[in-house]
């Protein structure tokens, strides 16, 4: 995937997971301030 | 044991992204459950989440299949990361699911995107800092 093809209205709106399994929606990540995410393969 | 390794170097660096006015958040894909066994391996206290369904993965284009997953370069760099101390855990999450990182700003703008293309491909630390400044 090209960097300039990358748009936050694709992916602001998808959702991932906090502890208790709630979801929690991307874009509430960068609201107040720049969020630097790390994509890790599994949790091993 | 290359998040493990990826995620440990990330801890050691979380007052670097905080000086900088940022959050440093990790994103894995198994099961929440399993969230304080990680952080105890590894030493991270920051946000962390996952996505079990790995939309988001695929929503990066983040590579998944067996070609990414082992690789001549990356069974040098698992002995690399056995030889620090990082072993392989219990696996939780998908084994075949390649990371990345991207960095968007509250302005909406993407800062940074890099995408691994076999295991043991990480984000460079000192490159995710650098996307901060501009």
């Amino acid at each position: 995937m090209e960097f300039n093809n990358l748009s936050t209205e694709n992916f602001g709106g998808m959702h991932v997971l906090d502890e208790k399994g709630e979801p929690v929606q991307l874009s509430s990540l960068w609201l107040k301030r720049t969020a630097v995410m790390v994509f890790v393969r599994h949790f091993g | 044991m290359f998040c493990r390794q990826q995620v440990a170097e990330l801890a050691q660096n979380e007052d670097r992204f905080e000086k900088k006015d940022a959050d440093l958040v990790v994103i894995g894909s198994g099961d929440p459950v399993h969230f304080k066994e990680f952080r105890e391996k590894t030493g991270y206290g920051g946000l962390l989440f996952t996505d079990p369904s790995l939309a988001s993965f695929g929503a990066f284009g983040f590579s998944k299949g067996l070609m990414g997953f082992m690789s001549i370069t990356s069974l040098s760099k698992a002995a690399s990361a056995l030889k620090q101390g990082h072993r392989q855990g219990s696996i939780q999450g998908s084994t075949l699911q390649l990371g990345g990182a991207i960095v968007v700003d509250s302005s909406d703008t993407v800062r940074y995107f890099f995408a691994g293309r076999k295991a043991g491909d990480h984000p460079d630390v000192d490159d995710l800092l650098k996307a901060l400044d501009k």
